[in-house]
């Protein structure tokens, strides 16, 4: 993996042990990103499946009608990519090799067999357990940093909700391929602000602060990992492993030690008085304050992807906000109409709430338009329907400029002929990485992008 | 044998007091799945220990039934039995020499790293609050210890690396931690705050690399900014930030043979922190400085030091992860069925548990009195939500009878996975299943449909599954479950006995179990199932199971048979007391022991 050379930074560094203006030369990117507006994707996650028959009153290439619970839509219909009725294909994995569909559904992102040992529901004989590979808001990160090595942050995951992290609400997962590694999402969109937009950069004095305790980082760095160099070679495989990691992490820091530049849309603005972000009353408020740092981010040019979640995979919450009583979950095992009416109401407030992320990319203008224009939205469901947890029927809708690459305004019914890995190679090839011809397990994933889609 | 020195008498007791109240700072949050908190195994699907050969191709039993394929669902098998996660008793393993299994390298936890940070820098509110934003460590097994999955992905390296700097100035203003005046200090004092707090931090003396690692640091801060102060910090910070503190490593490989024990320094971490939660004090130091943590008796003497120091008590986390009790913070209920919820309800239970298990530790409580003890414990509030005739005045703590209820069974775990409106059948029963008896249960086959139509609305739960199970594809798992809960639905979603449940319905009590190897049969109370589960080998090896999950970091593997039967022969012969459990996890062998390190790169060190 490429990084910014330590060498390199502290070259830049020698100088300003007084305080000095930012290492322009260092950062190519922002001077990249003048010419041609870098693309985007963002993966939203909603849980638990909707109610398939309810999606679309018709379905017509052009001309389709949204049901109630995708109404909110509406407005934005030109904008969109629908991809009715994927199919996440786990059952064509034999059953020691998967989990239930629940975990499966949830790390789709990451189309590659369940490991075991986590959990002792779930399986055949056998604990299930974390996916065994990584998913595509990390490989497409992973590959974003190889090209553009100074960009800060390989991917940010945040998940709205709780601070527990389980086999089912983690979506995120570094790989490599064979190996469990989970990615931990942010949960606190304040304590997320503070790690991207720390220093504010209109404080000189606070950048000459900055810059001095760079030298001093700098330093710290390369002994843990010269340190973390000599002790892998005592170390087996496993634990050698756990503390490469560690190291790689460390690259991470190194790469994001340097404040954002402001320049253009780049301009950090605090997200306001925060709130309580564990009350599950202030759920919305932590949404759209992950939307607004998303859309800051994207501005600064700080990172490429994201992976974004309303609350995990499972999720129990209860909205009490719509006058519900019982867990989402809960709810979404049932299949009575009460029930059904219960979780077409859930998505509809939170298909509301996603269109929030297009408001907030559509205010952040960017060369002649906005950020919107090169973003790529995907949002996506754990599962088809909930109460026969269906890893078919899976609703993907892409929303965003998407840099003019998809035809938009436009519905497809692919009749579960189409995988989810497929629409996962099709975003590959939308960031540019049209090298990838499969993501994912060889018997989920058939090759090739989905057809018919591009412009 | 180690056992026989450490004495009945002096363990832990006269600890409790004010420690009773004190709650628990493992908040979490709302989120929960329909998931019990479970167990089982580790590293992957590689080989396990205790389960049966796997046979794919004839059937479909993960329940996950393909929706295209023609294979049926396990859960369709009436007869289905659970499988077991490990728990077998090992028999016929030659264990005359030491055989210890895997040591994986161990990341600290959150509540280590926070108590191993305040024992360094003594200020119990900055590290709170550094350490505030940690991320959630994942679950593994219902507990949040496991070495496989503490890794140090960038979110969690950036809070350490924030943590870090924090910690490094506080460490350096610290009285008596750097032995000069900074603006003046020479080359020996420098190495002298290297030397005396790096061995604290890497919890081992620091090697000449390490020394020279460190000066080379101070040099070149100090020559980039003049700063001996930043200097200086940065040196505190960095031994934060490094993987000696942030993981208990151990290097060492035994002189001859493919095992040995452990270092002086290394065993002193074992011991800090499975007793402690945190790094070794003064006297462990001292004891690995003069070698007397080499043999098996200076070890032992240490285990009876620290067995009766407050900070033993931090093992309640063993309890709180296995039971649940740390997701009491995302309880919720709806105010129609459940109007006497409140937050403060939710800390009662937490801390009747606490206050329960506490004295279990202190006052030689056995496994009977875990899981079937007649008495609890509670304060004013408490027992009078709980209608106990012995009601203790004011908000204190107290042993009273409740000579209905049943030790743990009866407490905050029972509820933790209720419903918003009502109990949970299912997943009371799933939790006596996984976590009581370690077995393994499938999932929900798939597409089925698991609503119950044309019911009578008017049936109560336990009606509406009786109806469920009568359908094939519910029937063979649900009848793991159910019939478990059942017993179960004498108390409320808040713990509390009752006689008509949310709907007003009488409730039918009793219930019974099956596909155990001890257990089976009918149970009209919860009591009368706990006093069959407290004397049953079956549980009591499940609850030695989790104890091994959650100390050594991992599950158990075949290679741990010798382990298992030494944890297994300890207990007994202690009368299955709960602390001797935990004494008895510090003389096995795979805490005694150490299996030399494979070092070829190709290796991937995971099973033997």
């Amino acid at each position: 993996m490429k990084v910014l050379s330590r060498r390199t930074m502290l070259r830049g560094v020698g100088g300003i042990a007084l305080g000095l203006p930012l290492l322009d030369a260092m950062l190519p990117r922002r001077a990249n990103a003048q010419t041609a507006a870098p693309k985007r994707i963002i993966f939203e996650f909603k849980p638990n499946g909707d109610q398939t028959s309810r999606r679309f009153v018709s379905e017509g290439e052009t001309d389709w009608v949204f049901d109630e619970f995708l109404a909110p839509l509406e407005p934005y219909r030109n904008e969109l990519l629908i991809l009715n009725r994927l199919d996440k294909r786990f059952f064509n994995l034999p059953s020691e090799e998967r989990a239930d569909n629940h975990e499966q559904g949830g790390m789709a992102l990451a189309p590659w067999p369940a490991g075991a040992g986590d959990f002792p529901v779930g399986g055949e004989d056998r604990t299930i357990g974390y996916v065994l590979g990584p998913s595509a808001d990390y490989e497409i990160g992973e590959r974003v940093l190889q090209q553009v090595p100074a960009l800060p942050y390989r991917h940010l995951v945040y998940r709205v909700g709780g601070r527990e992290n389980n086999i089912w609400n983690l979506s995120s997962h570094a790989g490599p391929v064979g190996e469990k590694n989970p990615v931990l999402p942010e949960t606190d969109p304040y304590s997320a602000f503070g790690r991207l937009f720390g220093v504010d950069a209109n404080d000189a004095e606070a950048q000459a602060e900055l810059q001095r305790r760079l030298v001093v980082k700098q330093s710290m760095l390369d002994l843990l990992t010269t340190e973390n160099a000599a002790l892998v070679k005592q170390l087996g495989g496993d634990d050698r492993r756990r503390v490469e990691q560690y190291t790689d992490a460390l690259r991470d820091i190194e790469r994001a030690l340097q404040p954002a530049a402001e320049e253009g849309a780049c301009n950090p603005v605090s997200l306001g008085d925060p709130v309580e972000v564990y009350n599950d009353d202030n759920h919305e408020v932590v949404g759209a304050a992950f939307q607004k740092i998303i859309g800051m981010a994207f501005a600064c040019d700080l990172t490429r992807s994201v992976n974004f979640n309303w609350h995990g995979n499972t999720s129990n919450r209860v909205y009490t906000n719509l006058g519900l009583e019982e867990g989402h979950h809960d709810i979404s095992h049932k299949s009575d109409d009460e029930a059904f009416g219960q979780i077409r109401m859930i998505h509809k407030h939170l298909w509301t709430l996603s269109t929030g992320l297009y408001d907030v990319l559509k205010a952040t203008p960017e060369g002649d338009g906005t950020v919107w224009d090169n973003t790529l939205i995907v949002h996506w469901n754990e599962l088809g329907q909930g109460d026969s947890h269906s890893i078919n029927d899976i609703l993907t809708i892409f929303a965003g400029g998407m840099s003019g690459y998809f035809t938009r305004g436009r519905y497809l019914d692919c009749k579960n002929d189409v995988g989810f890995s497929e629409m996962l190679v099709s975003c590959m090839h939308y960031m540019g990485f049209e090298d990838v011809d499969r993501f994912g397990d060889e018997r989920l994933a058939t090759g090739g992008p989905v057809p018919g889609i591009t412009t | 044998m180690i056992r026989s020195a450490i004495q009945r008498s002096g363990l832990l007791v006269g600890l409790l007091g004010s420690l009773l109240l004190s709650c628990s700072s493992g908040v979490k949050s709302g989120e929960t799945t329909d998931s019990v908190s479970g167990n089982p195994d580790t590293n992957g699907p590689g080989p396990k220990g205790s389960t049966k050969g796997d046979d794919p191709g004839t059937t479909d039993p993960a329940g996950n039934g393909d929706p295209t394929g023609p294979s049926p669902a396990a859960g369709n098998d009436p007869n289905a039995e659970p499988t077991s996660q490990n728990t077998d008793t090992p028999i016929s393993e030659d264990c005359s020499a030491p055989s210890p299994g895997q040591a994986p390298l161990r990341r600290l936890t959150n509540a280590e790293y926070v108590n191993t940070a305040t024992d360094l820098v003594g200020d119990a509110d900055l590290v709170a609050k550094v350490t505030e934003n940690f991320p959630r460590e994942p679950t593994s097994l219902g507990f949040r210890t496991s070495a496989q999955a503490l890794t140090i992905t960038p979110l969690v390296a950036d809070e350490y690396f924030k943590a870090a700097q924090e910690l490094g100035k506080a460490a350096v203003a610290k009285e008596g931690v750097v032995p000069c005046d900074i603006a003046t200090a020479d080359p020996a004092c420098t190495q002298s705050f290297v030397e005396d707090f790096g061995k604290k931090v890497y919890r081992r003396p620091l090697a000449r690399a390490d020394l020279k690692r460190y000066s080379d640091l101070f040099n070149a801060i100090v020559s980039q900014t003049g700063d001996r102060q930043a200097a200086f910090e940065a040196m505190a910070a960095t031994m934060f930030s490094s993987t000696n503190f942030l993981f208990r490593v151990e290097v060492s490989q035994p002189a001859d043979g493919s095992v040995g024990m452990p270092t002086g320094y290394e065993m002193a971490s074992r011991l800090s922190y499975l007793l402690w939660q945190t790094m070794p004090d003064d006297k462990l130091f001292e004891a690995a400085e003069n070698g007397d943590l080499d043999t098996v008796e200076g070890i032992e003497a240490q285990v009876k030091r620290m067995v009766s120091d407050t900070k033993a008590l931090r093992v309640y986390e063993f309890f709180e992860q296995w039971l649940d009790i740390d997701e009491a913070a995302g309880l919720s209920r709806n105010e129609t069925n459940y109007p006497a919820f409140n937050p403060t309800l939710v800390q009662l239970l937490q801390a009747e548990n606490r206050a329960f298990v506490y004295d279990l530790l202190v006052n030689q409580g056995t496994f009977s009195d875990l899981l079937a003890a007649d008495y609890t414990f509670a304060n004013k509030s408490l027992a009078e939500h709980y209608g106990l005739a012995t009601v203790p005045e004011g908000s204190k703590f107290e042993r009273v009878d409740a000579p209905d209820r049943a030790g743990v069974l009866t407490q905050a775990t029972l509820v933790m996975h209720d419903r918003p409106a009502r109990t949970s059948i299912v997943k009371r029963g799933l939790k006596i299943r996984t976590d009581f008896l370690c077995q393994i249960v499938p999932a929900p086959p798939a597409n089925v449909d698991t609503s119950l139509p044309d019911l009578d609305g008017s049936l109560t739960q336990r009606e509406r599954l009786d109806q469920h199970r009568q359908q094939d594809g519910c029937a063979g798992c649900h009848q793991l479950m159910d019939p478990v809960g059942e017993i179960f639905e004498a108390y409320d979603a808040l713990g509390k006995p009752r006689t008509k449940d949310e709907g007003g319905a009488d409730v039918v009590g009793g219930g019974s179990i099956s596909g155990t190897r001890t257990l089976d049969g009918d149970y009209a109370t919860p009591r009368d199932l706990a006093l069959a589960m407290a004397q049953s080998d079956e549980v009591r090896q499940c609850f030695m199971l989790q104890a091994f999950r959650f100390f050594y970091g991992r599950d158990a593997t075949g290679a741990d048979a010798c382990t298992q039967e030494q944890l297994a022969t300890s207990f007994a012969k202690h009368d299955y007391r709960v602390v001797d459990l935990l004494i008895g996890l510090t003389q096995s062998d795979q805490f005694l022991y150490r299996a030399a390190t494979s070092l070829d790169a190709a290796s991937d060190g995971a099973q033997p």
